[in-house]
């Protein structure tokens, strides 16, 4: 036994999770996928269509893996299992890696695979009921023309953030952690919106008001006087705005990062400061 | 492991939980291989808390709380392989006893497969039930079959007995009896004596927050005997630590050099030492030289 982080023990960490949470992922994934199947079939009242379920893989695949990420901490929540959990001789690190790998890969790959089959079982049904279309069309159809590979690469991408925060959210909250995660989320924004606009009211309140002008937009032409939002074109963003704010695709990938780093090391600090 | 090795070390410890005072105060408590540990406490006390601590389950507000060496709080995985726990309530798994052995055994490097199925066998459990299928006194027969069978040197059993029926406490003693030898320790934390009194030795009380009597039988027997009288105040008046009456007489624990009464052998009654360590602490661990 090592005090760090050991291979092997990491894998059997993982294995052991996913044997815990594969079941439960696939059935949950499998059901969305299908009722999604369904709704689309509910057109064919009208004529048999080819279904293209891919549109909805995104919402899917985010909802679906923050509500199994807000639940993957589920021995921290029955004091009859923390003690098990929390003894369980492995490192924090290998703990929070292998419940990682369940809530972002395992579920990644549970409802492509939920979608695939869905979208497949969708093109059969179109071929047994005539749809008049090839073989290959039919493929070509359900699989998005072969945008399917995007659309998971992509979403993958942007579920990661997300899931970052309610990861943290899962060992976080002992109760309802996916509700009071995002209660969470939407009081700190609003509360960090708020304080945004008073400080900006504050500070720049004598511009707003027209009481002092702003000599560099006076010289630009850009505002006089009161505060007029429409005053803040692009000529404006370009002279005073910072790169990231000129680049608001890099500064979004910046803070992805930012916010993945700093939310899952939150996690294994406070899985390490957990008491039973 | 060296049998003058500390396993569990506990040294001023303070604690207490949120919004009330403070449970201990400056609490002293270590474990050496080769024993089978009694806890006893009255309920309440913190035997339950003392064992989370030690464990690293719970952090100390003061003091300092070692498990094989390093800071128990840090949960360091080649420690916690070495220690195996069987909580007083717990919560199963819904998986197969197969799978969740299977499982849970990769964690325990010494874990014994075999004498799992032996263990299993002798608890009479058969078969391959989920576990939250199981009743409640055959979960907790296979955790403790489990944290036998892990072959880990420290055991710690939080109420053991509680929930096993007549049969399976005796099962229970010959297995634990079984396994304990000079290189491991098990610490058994109970108020329900009787279940375990022929097979704990050292004994520790706690109680006020302190462990006020820890000895080991030998040195017990060396120093206190249990003598039979005719009434309680006889019993009294020769220097009984505590008395019980029983089919009309007074049984009473008593300092081996004292006067009157009539030896009722070597055996020693748990229950009796457990009063007496309580009502009687500075007196009881004196003579023992087991006083905290």
């Amino acid at each position: 036994m090592s005090r760090g982080f050991e291979t092997n023990r990491l894998i059997h960490a993982v294995r052991h999770e996913v044997y815990q949470s594969l079941r439960s992922i696939m059935i949950k994934a499998g059901a969305v996928a299908g009722t999604i199947l369904l709704f689309s079939m509910l057109n064919w009242v009208g004529g048999v269509d080819l279904v293209n379920l891919w549109p909805a893989y995104g919402p899917v695949m985010v909802l679906l893996g923050l509500l199994v990420t807000s639940q993957i901490f589920f021995e921290l929540k029955s004091p009859g299992r923390r003690i098990d959990y929390l003894l369980r001789p492995a490192t924090v690190w290998e703990k929070v890696v292998a419940k990682l790998f369940v809530t972002t890969v395992v579920v990644w790959l549970a409802v492509t695979i939920a979608f695939l089959v869905a979208s497949a079982l969708g093109g059969v049904l179109f071929l047994i009921l005539g749809g008049g279309l090839s073989l290959g069309e039919v493929v070509r159809g359900v699989l998005f023309e072969g945008e399917w590979i995007v659309v998971v690469g992509q979403t993958f991408v942007h579920y990661l953030p997300a899931h970052a925060v309610f990861f943290f959210g899962a060992v976080y909250f002992s109760r309802q952690a996916a509700g009071k995660t995002l209660l969470s989320i939407v009081g700190w924004m609003a509360s960090y919106v708020f304080l945004a606009v008073v400080s900006v009211r504050v500070v720049f309140n004598r511009y707003f008001v027209g009481a002092v002008p702003h000599s560099g937009a006076r010289e630009s032409g850009a505002f006089e006087g009161p505060f007029n939002p429409g005053d803040m074109d692009s000529q404006m963003w370009r002279e005073i705005a910072p790169f990231y704010l000129q680049n608001p695709e890099r500064l979004g990938q910046v803070v992805s990062v930012a916010l993945v780093c700093i939310f899952w090391s939150l996690t294994v600090l406070r899985l390490r400061e957990t008491e039973a | 492991m060296n049998k003058d090795a500390v396993m569990l070390q506990m040294n001023h410890i303070r604690f207490a939980y949120p919004r009330r005072g403070p449970l201990f105060d400056d609490l002293d408590f270590s474990v050496t291989p080769g024993g089978i540990v009694g806890l006893l406490g009255k309920n309440g006390a913190g035997k339950t808390t003392l064992l989370k601590i030690g464990t690293g389950l719970l952090f100390a507000q003061n003091g300092r709380a070692e498990l094989f060496g390093s800071p128990a709080p840090q949960r360091h995985p080649d420690a916690l392989g070495r220690v195996s726990y069987v909580p007083e309530q717990f919560d199963v798994p819904p998986v197969p006893l197969r799978e969740y052995v299977a499982y849970q055994s990769v964690y325990y490097p010494r874990f014994d497969t075999g004498l799992m199925e032996r263990y299993l066998q002798r608890f009479e459990i058969a078969g391959n039930d989920k576990l939250t299928e199981l009743s409640f006194g055959q979960q907790k027969k296979v955790l403790l079959s489990f944290a036998l069978a892990s072959l880990a040197e420290l055991v710690v059993l939080d109420e053991p007995t509680n929930g096993l029926d007549i049969p399976s406490k005796q099962v229970f003693r010959q297995l634990v009896a079984e396994a304990a030898d000079d290189e491991r320790a098990v610490i058994i934390s109970t108020h329900q004596v009787r279940d375990v009194e022929a097979l704990i030795d050292p004994i520790v009380v706690l109680d006020g927050g302190r462990v006020v009597f820890q000895a080991d039988l030998a040195t017990i027997q060396e120093n206190l005997e249990m003598r039979r009288f005719t009434s309680e105040s006889d019993a009294l008046g020769a220097g009984a630590l505590a008395v019980d009456t029983r089919l009309g007489t007074s049984v009473a624990l008593v300092p081996r050099d004292g006067a009157g009464g009539e030896s009722l052998g070597d055996g020693m009654d748990v229950e009796l030492l457990f009063q007496a360590a309580i009502s009687h602490p500075k007196e009881t661990g004196a003579l023992c030289g087991g006083v905290r």
